[in-house]
């Protein structure tokens, strides 16, 4: 059974259609990243999940009870709908100490002194928080603030947690531990969570299940694995990882897609999805770890003259231009500008209408 | 299952009804009146506009609205501009001296504006200490105290404070980083203030505006002592003569001119709220504090603020209560006087023989302390109903939070007088303290109120919204995370509440009775029998008195806020 | 002060010696009618008596004091009503049918006047009326209860004039000297204030030539204040070395305490203002009202107020009265009679017309 359920969620902004019919569920043990550009109607989803936005039209379900059904006039206020929150501000509230912060939860709960009490240590220490308990808001470090909320959101035990960039105030490196530390809390105590994000590491490093949101609508959600490799539209291609675009007319000469540039060909695969013909103005789009630097010409190789060699410490990044393309690639060696091959392994290729 | 009450729609409700009431009873009783021949409760009174008729051809109507305009042109003139800039200077730069200032800068506050003329006459009038100083040394003095001119000056400069109340109230919890990127990019400690600073306050400073106008049209104790000598008529000068005009008192040509005086409120809402309309927010202080790096303003620039500080300091605070302090210890003064030879303390002596004073300062002391609390937490619950709220009722609110400041203090008093006397059962409460209580709360509702919505919008949102989600009601939200943080907000809001409870003295003249004496009702009666002196010594324990309280008030909430 | 408070004290103490024993014994004061005992007797089972009254309770202590020990169990709650309000309070609560008032006391003899014709005020023929003069009686219903003459002051440091001693030289001074003396002269605002404009009312009726002294002070751009306190002030200070019209009962005091000032009693004709007093219609406390309008009209009340400061209409009296007052203003007092000449100046076309002139005439 889905903990949570959104279904066909529609809100208006004034003239503004920012959530356009958004459906999507998630279940106990599991991470749902909301992840797309700003403007693209994540957080507002997530605020409506939290009751802290009302949708015009639709439908949210919670651990089986409806907190907001348009057709049947329901709408639970944020604090019955037994969620967490964590905020990307952390918003902790300055005036109170940590340990009254994560009690508030509980007090408002009406759970006795001593029982609050415990379950706060407990909490604190389990995030490694416990000596801290009586220090204030401002005496803590943005990485012990953010635990802080964690803590919060998680102490009486919500159905859904719910996270707004609860990375982006942090500093790299502990941001890449927080992505691991938090995945395995929500884990190890089967908690369903979702996750909004515009960090599309985070979101993969993170999430059993992404979602991409573009101008209020999901345009395509699965596994990471899947929504890297496997991606149905131009927008989820490029806006996942680093990527080489090159523009061609499509030619489907001996049934294979090839995309035609003013001296080189390229071929590659048609995604499922978009369909395209013959003739048309296409791009072709590849990883830039896919693509490969040789020295003497082969197929799917295009000819380029290297510009430059960028050191990025554990690899070079090389800047290519030909013809009508500007291309990148890696290495792990420094190369010397002059001529060399460009190969873009045609089952990587991705081929999308140009226009989109 | 209904649509929940997520917003707290009721209680919002109920709050705007409630200030609706209150706000609007004394405000129709007025236009119902206007409306009459004679009394409202006269069986012989009959409808018509007779009243509006005297009054609109009467000729010295148009003189005293043209110069009442004038006047609060006048004043906000002059205080807008200097309260910004001492508000600019105390909160964001490195001012020398700013704690010592932040004290003594609301002293003119302090005092009842007809108190504050008679300081100006003692001090810089005709035969004024500091006049026949300057007469003996330098020749004629080429100032006179009374006249449009002068009336203005002086208005502006003490009407300061309540600019910089508000503006410095704003600009305190403004986030330093704005400043820095201007400060950065080249930009003068000027073109920062001008271009950063105060554009990011202006909600502040349009609200400034529209009280001062407001203020400047119900002045009345500064036109009476500085402008009537000179012939000049505002309209609360022409309502004391239209009391006498007609023999018995005319309440229906006061209150012609007391609509008139509320008309103004509607113009002035609504050009606020146009100018506000696209820059609404105000900046907020989120999760974190912000920290503030003062503007460091260098030698140079700290002499030219000292200098315009000291002027200022002179003219609006040490000449009046310098006036006033001076003939609080002596009987006689003037031309052909040395104040040495009339020093005395029979001032104060007399003072404490009068059998009603202790009355009057107990009461007046509960009403300031107490009532000044209460005051605060029904403006607390106002504010809050009007917190984050947008739609009609937000729009009702921003027009009556000025309406009681459009009428004179006396006014006021006389119509709630009528209301607990004539609605039944208000009657038992019209003889408590609690009468005047009520009309206080509405004398101060402009000022305390407004200080608090600032506050609130201070808070940041998620503070609100995480308190929310961890499943606190919006009542639970408002008790444990909202007011909490807003304290020292809430301690401002109440001194300054205390502040002008303490020297409010129209309001209470028609409501007082036997036990519920205050002191500004004391100033009322000694004034007619021509004890200016006491007065004097009155004020002088009250200033001093009030100082202490500001500082000992400041030390307190300065630890509250650590 | 310290002289005001130990006559006050011999006043309470007499009034005590005087009075102490008939309350105690339920009996009637000495000289009042037998039946008076019942009158006392029902007082005091009310216990207590309201008045209102711009007289601060600063100058009326002596007379609540004095009450108070004569008749112990009544109490005196004291209403420091501001002289412009006391009508309205009255009229109001009587029409909200809150009758709050026992005994209305005020300086504004014309709004007094006014509400005894309109039914405001009980008619009671007071035990003490013999005592008082016709001029302070009105239809058995209000009574003047004090003597406060009109006088000149001036600043004898800065004032360096011949001292007008009448209105014609004072007319004279100002008219001759406009330009030497401008703004140099001043008085109380009968637009602003209404016991003003009773007093000028009267100096109209007393004197054919008043409007040629209005003239003439308009002419040397005289100064008009709205309180006695701005009054005082100007005068003090020298910035207006002259001011007529102002209340000698008070002036007599400050000059007392401010060796510079001096009061001159006009030896034309000297105006004794007064404060009169009714008992309120449906007063909550009848008998006590009547009470203490007797002892207001009484021996020692009388002394108790003069002792305050303001004289007493009787001539039996050991303080300040008529008499003595008369006979400083050189036997030229001249009483505010209570009259129907008092409600005729509330009409408004008659006011409309005096204001006109006197505008005419200040504006010039």
């Amino acid at each position: 059974m889905s903990d949570l359920i959104v279904d066909d969620i529609h809100m208006h902004l004034g003239a503004l259609h920012v959530l356009q019919g958004t459906s999507f569920t998630a279940k106990r043990g599991e991470v749902v990243a909301l992840l797309g550009a700003s403007g693209s109607g994540k957080t507002t989803l997530l605020r409506t999940v939290a009751g802290l936005e009302v949708p015009g039209k639709g439908r949210i379900q919670i651990a089986g009870t409806p907190v907001f059904d348009h057709s049947r006039s329901i709408l639970l206020p944020p604090e019955k709908r037994n969620i967490g929150l964590v905020f990307q501000s952390y918003a902790l509230w300055p005036h109170r100490t940590v340990a009254e912060n994560v009690a508030f939860g509980l007090a408002i709960r009406g759970a006795g002194k001593a029982e609050t009490a415990k379950r706060v240590q407990a909490m604190l220490e389990k995030l490694g928080l416990g000596h801290l308990a009586e220090r204030y808001p401002f005496q803590l470090s943005g990485g012990q603030q953010q635990r802080v909320a964690i803590c919060r959101a998680l102490v009486y035990e919500p159905k859904v947690i719910l996270l707004d960039e609860p990375l982006s105030n942090l500093d790299a490196k502990l941001r890449e531990e927080a992505r691991y530390w938090i995945r395995t809390l929500i884990l190890e105590l089967e908690l369903c969570a979702v996750m909004v994000t515009h960090d599309q590491d985070e979101a993969l490093a993170m999430a059993d299940n992404v979602l991409l949101l573009k101008n209020g609508a999901i345009v395509q959600s699965g596994s990471p694995l899947d929504i890297y490799s496997n991606p149905k539209s131009r927008y989820t291609a490029e806006f996942l990882g680093n990527n080489n675009c090159i523009d061609g007319e499509l030619s489907m000469a001996g049934g294979k897609p090839t995309v035609l540039g003013p001296s080189w060909s390229i071929s590659g695969v048609l995604p499922e999805g978009p369909t395209v013909a013959n003739g048309n103005a296409v791009s072709a789009i590849v990883r830039v770890e896919q693509t490969a630097i040789h020295n003497e010409p082969g197929p799917n190789r295009i000819p380029v003259n290297l510009d430059a060699s960028i050191y990025l410490g554990n690899h070079w990044e090389y800047r290519l231009s030909g013809l009508g393309v500007t291309l990148k690639a890696q290495g792990s060696v420094r190369r010397e500008p002059g001529n060399v091959w460009c190969e873009l392994p045609a089952e990587s290729v991705w081929i999308f209408p140009k226009a989109s | 299952m209904a649509k929940t009450t997520a917003d707290a729609t009721g209680f919002r409700l109920s709050a705007l009804a409630a200030l609706g009431i209150l706000v609007l009873s004394p405000v129709l009783l007025i236009l119902y009146q206007s409306f009459l021949s004679g009394p409202f409760f006269s069986p012989l009174s009959t409808l018509g506009l007779d009243a509006y008729v005297y009054i609109f051809s009467d000729p010295d109507f148009y003189r005293a609205l043209g110069t009442t305009v004038l006047f609060a042109l006048g004043t906000i003139a002059i205080c807008m501009p200097l309260g910004a800039v001492l508000a600019f200077l105390v909160t964001r730069t490195d001012l020398a001296g700013r704690k010592w200032l932040e004290a003594v800068v609301l002293v003119p506050m302090f005092l009842s504006a007809i108190v504050l003329g008679f300081g100006y006459t003692v001090a810089v009038g005709p035969t004024g200490v500091v006049t026949l100083a300057f007469e003996k040394i330098f020749g004629p003095a080429p100032w006179n105290i009374y006249g449009l001119s002068s009336l203005i000056l002086i208005s502006g400069l003490t009407h300061v404070p309540h600019v910089y109340l508000y503006s410095s109230a704003a600009m305190r919890n403004l986030p330093g980083d704005l400043e820095e990127a201007a400060r950065t990019s080249g930009a003068g400690v000027w073109t920062v203030a001008r271009h950063v600073t105060w554009p990011l306050i202006m909600p502040a400073l349009v609200f400034s505006i529209g009280l001062n106008v407001m203020l400047a049209f119900e002045a009345f104790g500064l036109p009476l002592v500085l402008g009537d000598p000179a012939g000049v008529l505002v309209l609360t000068t022409y309502i004391y003569k239209l009391t006498t005009i007609l023999g018995v008192p005319s309440y229906q040509l006061m209150a012609v001119v007391a609509v008139v005086l509320l008309a103004i409120i509607f113009p002035l809402v609504f050009i606020q709220r146009k100018l506000l309309s696209r820059s609404r927010r105000f900046a907020a202080i989120g999760g974190k504090g912000a920290r503030v790096t003062r503007i460091r303003l260098g030698k140079s620039g700290q002499l030219i603020a000292w200098l315009g500080i000291g002027a200022w300091l002179t003219i609006s605070i040490v000449f009046p209560i310098g006036g006033i302090a001076i003939r609080a210890f002596v009987d006689s003064w003037g031309a052909g006087v040395n104040l040495l030879d009339h020093l005395t303390l029979n001032n104060f002596e007399q003072l404490f023989s009068i059998g009603a004073l202790q009355r009057g300062i107990t009461n007046t002391l509960l009403l300031a302390v107490i009532g000044g609390a209460l005051a605060v937490g029904a403006y607390l619950i106002i504010a809050l109903a009007g917190h984050r709220w947008s739609g009609a009722g937000h729009t009702a609110l921003d027009y009556m939070v000025l309406m009681p400041r459009a009428l004179p203090g006396l006014i006021i008093g006389l119509a709630f007088f009528w209301i607990f006397l004539f609605v039944p059962f208000l009657q038992p409460l019209r003889l408590t303290l609690f009468s005047l209580l009520v009309a206080y709360i509405i004398v101060g509702l402009s000022y305390g109120l407004r200080l608090i919505q600032a506050t609130l919008l201070q808070v940041a949102p998620e503070l609100e919204e995480s308190a929310r989600s961890a499943g606190a009601t919006i009542g639970q939200t408002w008790a444990r995370i909202v007011i909490p943080i807003i304290r020292p907000g809430l301690l401002g809001a109440w001194t300054m509440i205390m502040i002008i409870f303490l020297r409010e003295y129209a309001t209470g003249v028609y409501l007082m009775t036997n036990g519920t004496e205050v002191i500004g009702s004391l100033i009322v009666s000694l004034m007619a029998s021509g004890s200016l002196d006491t007065i004097a010594a009155l004020a002088l324990i009250s200033v001093v008195m009030t100082t202490g309280g500001l500082v000992l008030a400041n030390r307190l909430g300065g630890k509250i806020h650590e | 002060m310290q002289t005001l408070k130990i006559t006050t004290c011999a006043a309470a103490f007499q009034a005590m010696t005087l009075a102490a024993l008939p309350a105690h014994a339920q009996q009637a004061p000495e000289g009042y009618p037998a039946d008076y005992v019942d009158l006392v007797t029902a007082a005091v089972g009310e216990g207590e008596v309201n008045v209102y009254s711009p007289t601060d309770s600063e100058q009326a202590e002596g007379l609540i004091r004095g009450f108070e020990t004569a008749f112990p169990g009544i109490t005196v709650k004291w209403n420091d009503v501001a002289s412009g309000a006391v009508y309205n309070r009255v009229v109001s609560e009587a029409a909200a049918g809150q009758v709050g008032s026992d005994v209305v006391w005020s300086n504004g003899l014309d709004l007094q006047l006014q509400l005894v014709e309109e039914g405001f005020a009980e008619p009671y023929k007071s035990v003490e009326t013999a005592h008082i003069p016709d001029w302070a009686q009105y239809k058995d219903t209000a009574y003047s209860t004090t003597v406060e003459p009109i006088v000149f002051m001036y600043n004898n440091t800065v004032f360096q004039e011949a001292v007008p001693k009448n209105r014609k030289e004072l007319t004279e001074l100002m008219d001759t000297k406009a330009s030497e003396l401008n703004g140099k002269f001043a008085t109380f605002d009968p637009e602003k204030s209404a016991s003003a404009y009773v007093v000028m009312e009267n100096d109209v009726k007393n004197d054919a030539g008043f409007t040629t002294l209005v003239d003439a002070f308009g002419k040397a751009r005289g100064k008009v204040y709205a309180s006695s306190g701005q009054l005082r002030e100007k005068v003090l200070s020298g910035e207006h070395p002259f001011a007529f019209n102002i209340n000698g009962a008070y002036a007599k005091g400050w000059a007392e305490k401010s060796s510079n000032l001096t009061v001159v009693y006009p030896e034309d004709y000297t105006i004794a203002a007064s404060r009169t007093a009714f008992i309120s219609k449906n007063a909550p406390n009848p008998n006590a009202a009547k009470l203490f309008l007797d002892y207001m009209l009484s021996k020692s009340g009388q002394e108790a107020v003069a002792d305050a400061g303001l004289p007493s209409v009787r001539s039996d009296v050991s303080t300040d009265n008529w008499d003595s007052v008369n006979k400083e203003a050189g036997g030229k007092l001249v009483p505010i009679e209570l009259d129907a000449a008092l409600l005729e100046g509330l009409q408004p076309a008659k006011r409309g017309e005096f204001f006109r002139n006197w505008k005419k005439a200040l504006n010039q």
